[in-house]
């Protein structure tokens, strides 16, 4: 059966191009449609003549639509996301910096919803249908759905923080006294971990404390949900009644029930990660998080538009990956997706 | 702020009474609320009274003001009326421009069928927050462009709704022996198809208006949308962001909490119309 | 022939909550089966065939339960055994086949170790042991290639290759009774007949007793020497398989027999099913039976002993072989 993974890969991975290729032309597009010179706009409110004239022959700009894209496509390639007027900085620097912040971010948040989610899920497929557990959860799905993510991230400030003095201020990852630890990863936690920072450690997790959670606990009920229904479709399957026919040990039968359960677990996490990229733009400006979303936020209040178009082509190039991974891991997990 | 997954949880029957009068209780609060909450307060919503800055609630000013003196509640009131008009107007164009195009593409047999699919796949597979975000601030920040926006990102949804209604019905011999006696088939989809698909339609769109709020509250808390001292929950918020620090709660209290409610009222009146509309379409 | 009896059920009574009411699906049911036996159960869908076995098992689908009775498996009371006694007879000394084997299966696992699973649950041996034994087994079920189809997956598999991988999990543990409930129905009828060859065949091959359940009578003909008729959710006629299939008593009997032998099909009379949730007081076969007496529909008449292990439930029937004698219920 190898044969039918690799292909199913290659497959797979072949879709890549295509769709890379789909999201370079957006961005490439979404400039085009300014108003006005392109090239005016990018270099922003201090633009010069010759930096406009300049910038016009680099992109292009009087050449057909076709090869200015094709001219794009070579800088994106070669890792040239343009210029941001705003920090003067290659939009690419600026991205590379800031994305370790969001992704220990998004992360965190991640683990918190997937360990919350699956585990009330978990329980509440043990339940009859309709439980107190299982219509609870319910109401949380429609609630954090239902309520703005950065006013929840607001309150959460004003409770914890303002009022029970238990969290630290929302103004980035970590207090202005505390050193920052040697940079290796760019996550904080691992950085001062591995540096014996303990100072540096406790003072990320502080700081972390707050939007972790209340990015992860809006969106863990939702994998709760596809967690019941996953292990409860298991529950009452004809194989699992066979299984416990067959006097199979009950070590046996849980491990059943969690690879069985998997594959729409798997789906949900990867549908929630691409969403937790947008939440990340609007919490990391409610706690000055200093990741590529306030990044994004900033450019879209400066008009900085080569780093709007670098960050929309960061996002979507992210969100493919993660959708190619939950294919691979349920090709890896479910020997049917293999056909 | 959701992605494109439906939430709602299938109900029994008593349950389905309760959240079917809080989904319309709300709803009929929220509208009542945009629609004569004006002639509830005699101050205009954009009016700056520093004097006044940073009041919490008390009987002049039922729900405080804000850091310039604006009264939260004629602020709130007059947001309502602006979000409930984006949402609605951006998910109705939205619908109206879908429609035709799932119909068609459910109904067809040609290629082409396939690859407009393959678009409306491309454009709901981002992250809809973002794509709205650099949309909007590269057209400019204006109440047109937001309600351009959301119903750009609208549009894929009711397009595959649509569809699979179109796909479903095309097979029933209803429409065969219909289509055998003669009947045009644009006549077919008119008249026979379009109207059995319409019951999830609205439910879906009561749904997505609830998400237009949310985006478009987003969209404005970040400075890609409605801009301040427009009244708008999501600015309204933005606002009072910067004083929840300094403990001047209501400000961002009140706009999210009205947000938050009407949106949770388009969700439930969403599945209730789901639940009852399905039903009759079922038996044709 | 007598030797042990290996299963014994008695008085079995389930019953079902349904929107109107608790049913009685199962009612006044005792059979035996005994060591080295091929025994059948027989009845059209919805007899209460399949609900008797695995009751037997302790597996009864809730909401069903068991109201009442006694199964006795090797001399164990099953149903007041606790779980991991159950656990350790399940699959081991008594093993069931079903008829949809690729659901019976998961999906996710290769067959071969599923088969390892279900040796290493009765016996602590390492995995390379318990795969080699679950090779071995699909071997003695006539797979080709046992070592490489050891590692598909069930969804690879045609119906007929998975009922033999599902023989194979159930006889890794050379059980003392396999139960095969509608074993071969559903699967093309050029392989029914190897299928069922072929478990009887293993079966023999252990002196293990198999219980065939199926609506098929060609099945029963074929291959159970003793054989039990349901309907309704009870007994109404069992005894070897030669005198049901020569000299069928029961009028239901007669019924089935007739339909297959003589060619008529069976709704020829326009035979309803039986409505299990109103249930009539006599006997449930009255409302269609051509002996039917007014002494039938007063009171349930009793399983009577017409035959040195023949039993009837059939009081118009009873009185005709044996006249003078009183009839004795058992």
């Amino acid at each position: 059966m190898k044969r039918g993974r690799l292909e199913f890969v290659g497959k797979r991975v072949a879709q890549l191009v295509p769709q890379l290729l789909a999201i370079s032309a957006a961005t490439f597009l979404l400039i085009r449609m300014l108003p006005g010179d392109p090239a005016r706009a990018l270099l922003g409110p201090h633009a010069t003549e010759e930096g406009v004239t300049s910038l016009r022959a680099f992109m292009g700009l009087d050449k057909p639509i076709l090869e200015q894209y094709w001219l794009y496509l070579g800088r994106v390639v070669h890792g040239d996301l343009g210029h941001s007027w705003f920090t003067s900085q290659p939009v690419t620097t600026d991205l590379l910096q800031r994305a370790p912040a969001t992704l220990e971010l998004i992360t965190y948040s991640m683990a918190v919803a997937l360990v919350f989610g699956i585990a009330i899920g978990a329980v509440a497929a043990t339940r009859r249908r309709g439980s107190a557990l299982t219509g609870g959860i319910a109401w949380y799905t429609r609630l954090a759905g239902a309520f703005p993510d950065f006013w929840i991230g607001l309150l959460a400030v004003f409770v914890f923080f303002y009022k029970l003095h238990l969290a630290p201020p929302p103004l980035g990852r970590l207090g202005f006294a505390v050193s920052p630890p040697r940079k290796i990863t760019g996550f904080l936690t691992i950085d001062s971990l591995v540096t014996g920072n303990l100072e540096a450690l406790t003072d990320a997790l502080a700081h972390l404390a707050l939007p972790v959670l209340v990015l992860g606990l809006i969106i863990a009920p939702m994998i709760a949900r596809v967690t019941t229904t996953a292990m409860a479709d298991v529950l009452r399957s004809d194989h699992l009644r066979y299984a416990r026919a067959a006097g199979l040990k009950s070590s046996t039968i849980n491990r059943y029930l969690i690879r069985n359960a998997l594959p729409p677990v798997i789906t949900i996490g990867g549908t929630m990660f691409v969403y937790l990229l947008g939440g990340a733009v609007l919490i990391e400006k409610v706690f000055s998080w200093g990741g590529v979303g306030q990044y994004a936020v900033q450019a879209v209040g400066n008009a900085d538009f080569a780093a709007i178009q670098g960050f929309v082509l960061l996002s979507a190039t992210v969100t493919v990956l993660v959708y190619l991974l939950v294919d691979l891991l349920h090709m890896a997990v479910d020997p049917r997706v293999r056909q | 702020m959701s992605a494109g997954i439906a939430l709602e949880p299938p109900l029994t029957r008593s349950k389905r009474g309760r959240s079917d009068v809080l989904g319309f209780g709300l709803l009929l609060v929220i509208v009542f609320l945009a629609v004569v909450g004006p002639l509830f307060t005699s101050l205009d919503p954009n009016t700056a009274d520093p004097t006044s800055a940073l009041l919490p609630p008390s009987g002049e000013h039922w729900l405080g003001t804000n850091s310039y003196g604006g009264d939260v509640f004629t602020r709130l009131v007059a947001a309502a009326r602006l979000d409930l008009f984006i949402g609605s107007t951006s998910v109705a164009i939205a619908f109206v421009i879908a429609t035709p195009i799932g119909a068609i593409v459910g109904y067809s047999r040609r290629w082409w069928a396939g690859a407009v699919m393959r678009v409306m796949d491309f454009i709901q597979a981002f992250p809809v927050f973002i794509v709205a975000m650099a949309l909007v601030a590269v057209r400019g920040p204006s109440t047109f462009n937001v309600i351009f926006v959301i119903a750009l990102l609208n549009v894929p949804i009711f397009v595959r709704l649509v569809r699979s209604e179109v796909l479903a019905l095309r097979e029933r011999p209803f429409i065969e022996a219909a289509r055998s006696v003669g009947n045009s088939d644009v006549g077919l989809v008119l008249h026979h198809v379009l109207p059995n698909s319409l019951g999830s339609s609205i439910a879906q769109a009561s749904i997505n208006i609830g998400w237009a709020l949310l985006l478009t509250a987003g969209l404005s808390f970040v400075g890609a949308g409605i801009r301040p001292p427009t009244a708008e929950w999501g600015t309204m918020i933005a606002e009072g962001a910067p004083n929840m620090i300094t403990g001047q709660w209501w400000i961002s209290l009140f706009p999210g909490l009205a947000l938050g409610l009407a949106v949770l009222g388009f969700a439930l009146a969403g599945d209730s119309l789901r639940a009852m509309l399905d039903v009759r379409s079922r038996t044709v | 022939m007598s030797s042990e009896v290996l299963l014994s059920i008695e008085d079995l009574e389930i019953r079902f909550p349904t929107s109107q009411g608790e049913v009685a699906v199962v009612t006044d049911v005792s059979l035996e089966i005994r060591a080295g036996e091929f025994f059948g159960l027989i009845g059209e869908t919805g007899a209460g065939k399949s609900m008797t076995a695995w009751a037997a098992m302790g597996l009864v689908q809730p909401p069903g339960r068991i109201t009442k009775g006694q199964v006795r498996f090797a001399g164990r009371d099953l149903l007041t055994a606790d779980r991991e006694s159950l656990r350790r007879i399940r699959g081991n000394e008594l093993a069931v086949i079903v008829q949809n084997a690729r659901a019976a299966l998961n999906p996710m696992l290769p067959i071969g170790t599923q088969i390892a699973y279900a040796y290493r649950a009765h016996h602590s041996v390492g995995k390379d042991e318990s795969m080699q034994r679950a090779v071995d087994a699909l071997r003695s079920v006539r797979i080709p290639d046992p070592e490489t189809r050891a590692g598909t997956y069930p969804h690879e598999l045609s119906g007929g290759m998975a009922q033999r991988a599902l023989i194979a999990l159930a006889m890794v543990n050379r059980p003392r009774l396999l139960i095969a409930d509608e074993p071969t129905t559903g699967l093309d009828v050029t392989i029914q007949a190897e299928i069922l060859d072929l478990m009887a065949e293993l079966v023999a091959a252990q002196g293990s007793s198999i219980w065939i359940i199926t609506h098929d009578l060609g099945v029963i003909a074929n291959h159970t020497e003793r054989a039990a008729v349901m309907f309704a959710g009870q007994i109404v006629e069992s005894g070897t398989t030669r005198d049901l299939f020569t000299e069928p008593r029961h009028p239901y009997t007669r019924e089935l027999i007739e339909s297959v032998t003589r060619e008529r099909p069976r709704n020829e009379r326009g035979a309803e099913p039986p409505d299990l949730a109103n249930r009539p007081l006599g006997c449930q076969f009255a409302y269609r039976c051509d002996l039917v007496e007014e002494g039938c529909r007063q009171a349930m008449p009793a399983l009577d002993v017409i035959a040195p292990a023949h039993l009837l439930r059939c009081p118009v029937v009873s009185r005709e072989i044996s006249p003078d004698e009183a009839v004795t219920g058992t």
